[in-house]
């Protein structure tokens, strides 16, 4: 084979080598070789991204003020990266509370604690057990971390229990300017009332009081049902358990039905670790489906029989140890939070069109209810609601999953968890949320030049 | 989904198919842990205090809880077929997720060197550049 150069071809390509060779001679390209990959950020299940000019962590107050002041560019903090929502992907500078970590104050009488804002949430429990305190509800994961949390209203379930930012009684925010405000009912109560879900739209909270609970444990008993029958028992099921969901095992007629009671009860001896989480049977309907979707009557049946071979001792814990359930399958998951009265309504509606159009799917669908809370942009505001996740196993594309069922929660007037993946911008949510213009007022006075958006804070504040 | 374990009861063909479809399944296992490696996996720290601070807050979450099916740090068997790998393929596994493992490694400000500092205390290994 042979190759004819021009002149002009001939003399480019020798510039070239003579730029390598020169380089090799020198330690510059081996530097430039050596030179650190660029690092992008990516959240837990890997569905969002950025490529941030600087990951910076600061180790204490100062430091974190002067970030704030002398970031060129635009900032968002993040905490354990795991919104599935484009909540944090910025160009500017990621910031993260990973240096602010664990028990800082706590009052006996009162039963409050102070924690530093990027304290993972499972490092919560065993400190707080050790002054006698709990968390009133917690959510089944428990990698967030406080901060990240609070923000976006994370909860658990029971119709008698608000999410985490319900019990929230004081925070310290850094804002825009490298102002440390201290806030609470009595001091900055309207900031207060905005940052306890602030998108981090406000600031980078630094530290934040809860309002606890003497420490406790939990009984938890679980069980398989026809889903149809546990949506038929949906009052006695919340009414005779602190807290109670469901997990909706989709392509068949059964789900999963959890109970979370307090109880004085010793512990049982804790699951051999290798057992814990449930991840075994997760990975088992994953199979289920990846060889019989092409087969759904079989699928169908298979994923039926389940509950022939499923069973379940009760367990008695600490709150904490009950609450959380480790996650090894990654996903990426949509929920929304509908009148708790439109609950049922709404899950067989989904169940319906899953079924109808057989979309492909196989992670249980997650049926909880939370009581209303006071905040301007909790999902919870003004309304006890029934919260609904859907899930997509990471590798599977959601997006058209998504889409096929978001109608239906807007159909009920569903709010999205900030969290979480939705469609949804300003226009659409301001008619949401009766305190919309509440949070805008603060978010406008805290940070008018914008310098804590990004683009999709942009797009569901409707502000630039 | 928060069931955890499975009867040896199935009382219809097609549970029974069902157990025969797990069993294959769970055939590929790791070997179980011995609680010695539990409870070392849960007091080992990095001599750094910077890093320890750091490990405390990502890489303990699941490196030392076994339910989270990471390798345990200090088990050193777990980790030799990654190691083997070498470090590029660890720091992209770190940096990008794999499998269960999350992106960052819960980590997002750590820097290259961090993680490998990381991947080398839980390996109990030299990570070789």
């Amino acid at each position: 084979m042979t190759m004819d150069l021009t002149r002009r071809q001939l003399l480019q390509r020798a510039s070239v080598i003579g730029v390598f060779t020169a380089l090799g001679s020198t330690p510059a390209l081996a530097e430039f070789l050596r030179a650190p990959r660029l690092i992008p950020w990516r959240n837990w299940s890997g569905g969002q991204s950025c490529l941030p000019a600087a990951r910076l962590a600061p180790k204490n107050l100062d430091e974190l003020t002067h970030v704030v002041h002398q970031a060129p560019g635009k900032i968002r903090p993040v905490g354990s990266a795991h919104s599935f929502s484009a909540l944090v992907p910025t160009d500017g500078t990621l910031l993260s509370l990973s240096y602010f970590t664990g028990l800082l104050d706590h009052d006996a009488k009162t039963l409050q604690a102070e924690f530093a804002a990027g304290t993972p949430m499972s490092r919560m429990g065993t400190p707080l057990k050790d002054i006698g305190q709990a968390l009133q509800n917690m959510a089944d994961i428990d990698y967030q971390t406080l901060a990240g949390a609070i923000s976006t209203s994370t909860h658990g379930t029971g119709k008698n229990f608000q999410s985490y930012s319900a019990h929230v009684c004081g925070l310290q925010l850094v804002t825009a300017n490298g102002e440390v405000l201290d806030c609470d009912g009595m001091r900055h109560p309207e900031v207060f009332s905005a940052a306890r879900v602030s998108l981090g739209a406000l600031g980078v909270a630094t530290k934040i009081r809860l309002q606890n609970r003497p420490a406790y444990r939990l009984r938890e008993r679980q069980w398989v049902a026809k889903t149809e029958e546990l949506l038929e028992d949906i009052d006695k099921n919340t009414r005779e358990n602190q807290h109670w969901e469901m997990q909706v095992v989709t392509h068949s007629d059964y789900a999963l039905s959890v109970a979370l009671n307090e109880t004085t009860d010793p512990a049982t001896p804790p699951i051999p670790a290798d057992e814990e989480g449930g991840n075994e049977f997760v990975t088992l309907i994953e199979k289920l489906d990846k060889y019989g979707s092409d087969f759904p009557d079989l699928r169908h049946t298979m994923l039926n029989s389940l509950r022939h071979i499923a069973s379940f001792d009760d367990r008695v814990g600490d709150s904490f140890d009950i609450y959380a359930n480790v996650r090894t399958v990654r996903f990426n998951e949509m929920e929304y939070s509908v009148p708790a009265e439109h609950g049922p309504a709404c899950l067989r509606e989904i169940l319906k069109l899953i079924r109808d159009k057989d979309l492909r799917t196989w992670f249980p669908i997650e049926y909880r209810y939370v009581k209303a809370d006071d905040i301007p942009l909790s999902m919870f505001e003004g309304r006890d609601s029934c919260s609904i996740s859907v899930h997509q196993h990471y590798q599977m594309d959601h997006h058209n999953f998504f889409a096929a069922i978001e109608p239906i929660f807007w159909k009920y007037n569903g709010r999205p968890h900030w969290g979480k993946v939705h469609t949804l911008n300003a226009k659409h949510l301001q008619p949401l949320y009766p305190r919309w213009q509440e949070f805008l007022q603060v978010r406008q006075e805290l940070d008018p030049s914008g310098k804590f958006l990004n683009a999709h804070l942009s797009s569901i504040l409707g502000v630039s | 989904m928060r069931a955890r374990r499975f009867t040896e009861q199935p009382s219809l063909c097609f549970a029974l198919m069902v157990c025969v479809f797990a069993a294959l399944l769970a055939g590929c296992g790791e070997e179980p842990k011995s609680p010695a490696t539990y409870s070392e996996a849960a007091t080992a720290r990095p001599a750094d205090t910077e890093l320890a601070q750091v490990y405390d807050n990502s890489c303990k979450l699941c490196h030392a809880n076994p339910a989270a099916g990471a390798p345990l740090t200090g088990d050193k068997k777990a980790w030799e077929p990654r190691v083997l790998q070498g470090a590029d393929t660890l720091l992209d596994h770190a940096i990008n997720g794999y499998n269960g493992m999350p992106p960052m490694g819960m980590c997002m400000q750590c820097s290259q060197e961090q993680f490998l500092a990381l991947i080398a205390f839980m390996s109990g290994q030299h990570i070789q550049q």
